[in-house]
């Protein structure tokens, strides 16, 4: 004989949780994040600030008049954040330009690529078709990025955006890098050239 | 004691709640953040949107999930699967002896847990002799573990057969990740050694690679009856992995382990030779394990991609109850597409075939000694959107055709509800079966012994047969998360498991005939499905960072199982009364009392300086009623020092607060496990 069972406590929990959850939804809902920046909005500063404090190579700036173009190889709303942020601001007396990329190989000239970190399986063909050329390359949270050549990669460190430089990668392209900048980075090393 | 869990569950939630209303509020200076300088950039706090990798499962995710990240289990400390297996909610993990463990997801535990699928790299590790997995012969570089990703819960719609409970997957990190080279020494009491070599480098401009080796030793434990124990743990694996993005589109992975294990074993078996009879055994199995894999995948679009995964695994174990070799051919295929603005699609097949050889021992004979069996498998997931982006329902099947029980549809249904930016809600209702293992279609094996009247020893023999029928369930599952803070995580999930045609023990005659110069009684048990039930329960997590370097994460556990035994099936069968009386008859009982009903987990991580860090873990596993285990309490700690930025030390102990502690008794399976032991040991990890 089958006995059916006792649904109580079972019920009990969802009644328990539900109802929390529902006061938690109102106590967090409106005044919650108004003062807290989102994490691509902080990343949006953060290129600000890269601009701020790192020096392109002449041949990089003649080119274009005035204009300083951040690339991104990320999803929509990711740009949609970077171009309410930092789009038409004006930084070292040039207007901040944000292109999206939607493939890899419409890459043209740009100062720094944003690259997301849903092209990290694309990394190396990424960084070999923008071989040679002064960009600035910042990863978003891909990990090896420096390994395969990248120059700064931002790091979530809990709630908190970080990020690493390699020097070297850098250097290889002429592109000087405040020491300001390295200074509250984390140095990592670019395999290359530690071995050679 | 439901009462009980109540209170503490609404006090808990209760203390939540407040903190919440009252709780950390950050500064609110929403001045434009360009105007900060970059210094105080690198200070605030962000509202994660796309999550950390830790996360980034969770937010979407309709099931109850939980990732261990590569870096939590490296600073942890411990050196096997199963022990990182410890800190997720829902799971039980116990140590047998040295080498053995019984792991499970919301109960059904044991040595030979079967409704558990475990994957390393998309490769199933589970055995198909008795659906459950040789722990003893799963090993794994831990430093190259990108994360565990664990499903508490029905995974059978997509997974298939077997994943029942529960699905584990291991996934390792990209070879781009693992540049360099890598050694690890270590020694303490209980691992008198081990080592652990990698080296990675690039080939051609789009390839990455990586090698290694490893050697692990594990000593002895002590006996449950406290003389020193026969079962050590060694193990020398070597593997490689390789990734080429061989075109814009097309990424190809390469991987494969060889792996040799000597395995102290500690038997007491009945065995055959001539005549039945006990036999004491300290010996050692000596395991083979080969394995290949290759991933093929290609991108169509950013929305539509195709992935196709081929691997060969080996595996041979020599051992005085089980010598053999299985070997296993996979292919399996996978497309992800999205139509339209509503739909995500994912669909896929493939094919299994496994081969078997089985050396009959004196102690187990399987019938035919060599089986051949396929499995063909497909299934389609549809994610819907329904309403805006916060409202997702999910439909899918698993549709598997296998040798033993023919077809099977594994069907489910997901909701996911965005209540608000921090906060979702979900819930399930899965079907899910586990289909005849091997061992449950043609083992022959003496289990027991028992006393009835004629005043002969009876023998127990455990037999397969084709008219097992596959293990159901159904599921009902309820999920909630909630980032309450920046600070505070919380995730609950609670499950009704309906479970029907659980394995039950059946004689169907009584032999008694001369074997040699004696004579022998046995009554020879059939498997049957005469046992039905439910298990309801759930898991809370809570993921405090107090601050930075401060993060406390603690992991509640609830499981309560209710098993039934089908008696008016049980009573047609005349000769069951007769075994009625005997503890193998008592099979809901021991199905209830093999797990912990309640468990706990608490882990402080700390970084008490730039270089150093601490991870402490307690750990609380509620009493195995069936088993007479004991509840206990244990703690483990790690403490990690970076000398330099290539040179790292670090001191584990484990098990402090016990110098033995029984986590398992396995003599019902003729197994004479061991107590765990406290150990502390010490290695040093130098990049090179």
């Amino acid at each position: 004989m089958r006995r059916d069972v006792r649904h109580t406590p079972y019920i009990w929990w969802l009644v328990i949780i539900v109802s929390v959850g529902i006061s938690i939804s109102y106590a967090n809902t409106a005044p919650k994040n108004a003062g807290q920046p989102t994490e691509y909005e902080v990343k949006a500063a953060f290129l600000f600030n890269f601009a701020k404090f790192v020096e392109w190579p002449v041949s990089a700036l003649v080119s274009t008049d005035s204009v300083l173009i951040i690339g991104v190889l990320a999803p929509e709303d990711v740009v949609d954040v970077f171009k309410e942020v930092i789009g038409q601001k004006v930084v070292k007396n040039r207007r901040i330009l944000i292109r999206q990329y939607y493939w890899y190989r419409d890459i043209e000239f740009c100062h720094i690529l944003f690259v997301g970190n849903n092209e990290s399986k694309r990394l190396p063909r990424i960084l070999n078709f923008i071989k040679n050329k002064p960009i600035l390359t910042v990863g978003d949270q891909i990990e090896g990025f420096a390994e395969a050549g990248g120059i700064i990669n931002f790091v979530l460190n809990d709630k908190l955006v970080n990020f690493e430089i390699n020097p070297t990668a850098a250097k290889r392209l002429d592109i000087q890098i405040s020491s300001k900048l390295l200074r509250l980075a984390t140095i990592v090393d670019d395999d290359q050239e530690a071995r050679e | 004691m439901a009462f009980l869990i109540r209170l503490t569950l609404s006090l808990i939630l209760a203390g939540i709640f407040p903190m919440t209303v009252f709780g950390i509020q950050d500064d609110p200076d929403s001045t434009n953040i360009l105007d900060l300088p970059i210094e105080r950039l690198l200070n605030l706090e962000v509202v994660v949107s796309t999550p950390l990798k830790k996360n980034m499962k969770l937010h979407e995710a309709t099931t109850a999930i939980f990732v261990l990240t590569g870096d939590e289990i490296q600073r942890s400390g411990y050196r096997s699967i199963p022990e990182a297996l410890r800190l997720v909610p829902g799971i039980q993990v116990a140590r047998i002896d040295a080498n053995k463990w019984a792991v499970s997801s919301r109960g059904f535990n044991g040595i030979f847990t079967n409704k558990l699928l475990v994957l390393i790299d998309g490769r199933s590790v589970y055995t198909p002799l008795f659906s459950g997995v040789f722990w003893d012969s799963q090993d794994i570089l831990m430093e190259d573990i990108d994360r565990i990703e664990v499903i508490r819960g029905p995974g059978a719609s997509t997974w298939g057969a077997n994943a029942v409970n529960g699905v584990v997957n291991v996934i390792t990190k990209h070879s781009r990740q693992t540049q360099n080279g890598f050694l690890h020494l270590g020694f303490g009491s209980e691992e008198p050694g081990f080592g652990e070599l990698r080296y990675g480098d690039k080939f051609g401009e789009y390839g990455t690679y990586r090698v290694y080796s490893k050697f692990n030793r594990r000593n002895n434990l002590v006996r449950l009856d406290g003389t020193p124990g026969a079962d050590r743990w060694h193990t020398f694996q070597n593997g490689f992995r390789a990734d080429w993005n061989i075109s814009d589109a097309d990424f190809l992975s390469m991987q494969g382990d060889v792996a040799f294990g000597t395995i102290g074993q500690m038997y007491s078996v009945i065995q055959q030779t001539p005549t039945l009879n006990f036999m004491a055994y300290d010996g050692t199995a000596t395991t083979g394990i080969g394995n290949v894999i290759g991933r093929w995948e290609h991108d169509f679009s950013n929305t539509n991609n195709t992935i196709l995964q081929c691997y060969i695994d080996h595996y041979q174990r020599d051992d005085v109850t089980l010598s053999g070799k299985i070997n296993t051919y996979d292919i399996d295929f996978l497309h992800n597409l999205t139509i339209g603005e509503y739909h995500q699609i994912i669909w896929g097949t493939g094919y299994r075939f496994t081969q078997d050889d089985l050396d009959n021992t004196n102690v187990m004979w399987f019938t035919p000694s060599a089986k051949t069996t396929s499995i063909l498998s497909m299934f389609v997931q549809d994610e819907i959107k329904l309403y805006s982006d916060r409202f997702h329902m999910t439909l899918g099947s698993k549709f598997e055709r296998n040798d033993y029980t023919g077809w099977e549809i594994q069907p489910n249904i997901r909701m996911h509800v965005q209540l608000s930016r921090n906060q979702t809600l979900w819930a399930a209702v899965s079907r899910a079966v586990r289909t005849r293992s091997r061992a449950e279609d043609g083992l022959h094996a003496y289990t027991d012994v028992i006393q009835l009247p004629l005043n002969h020893r009876w023998w127990l023999s455990m037999n397969g047969t084709e008219s097992f029928k596959s293990e159901e369930l159904l599921s009902h599952e309820i999920g909630y998360r909630n980032q309450i803070s920046s600070r505070i995580f919380m995730d609950v999930a609670l499950f009704y498991n309906k479970y029907d045609h659980l394995r039950t023990y059946e004689p169907n005659a009584f032999k008694a005939g001369p074997v040699g110069d004696n004579l022998n009684f046995e009554i020879p048990l059939f498997f049957s499905n005469n046992m039905y039930g439910n298990s309801r329960g759930g898991e809370i997590v809570i993921d405090f960072s107090l601050t930075n370097w401060w993060r406390i994460y603690s992991a509640y556990s609830y499981l309560r199982i209710k098993m039934y035994l089908d008696e008016a099936a049980l009573a047609k069968n005349p000769l069951y009364p007769y075994i009625k009386a005997t503890p193998i008859a008592d099979l809901a009982k021991g199905t209830e009392g093999e797990s912990p009903r309640h468990q706990f987990v608490l882990h402080q991580s700390l970084e008490i300086s730039d270089n150093l860090h601490m991870d402490a873990f307690l750990r609380y596993v509620d009493t195995l009623l069936k088993l007479d285990v004991p509840s206990y309490i244990n703690a483990d700690i790690s403490f990690h020092w970076q000398y330099a930025k290539n040179l790292g030390f670090s001191v584990v102990g484990q098990n402090l607060l016990h110098t033995q502690v029984m986590e398992w008794d396995p003599s019902y399976a003729q197994i004479s496990g061991s107590l765990n032991q406290r150990g502390l040991y010490g290695s040093v990890q130098w990049s090179f």
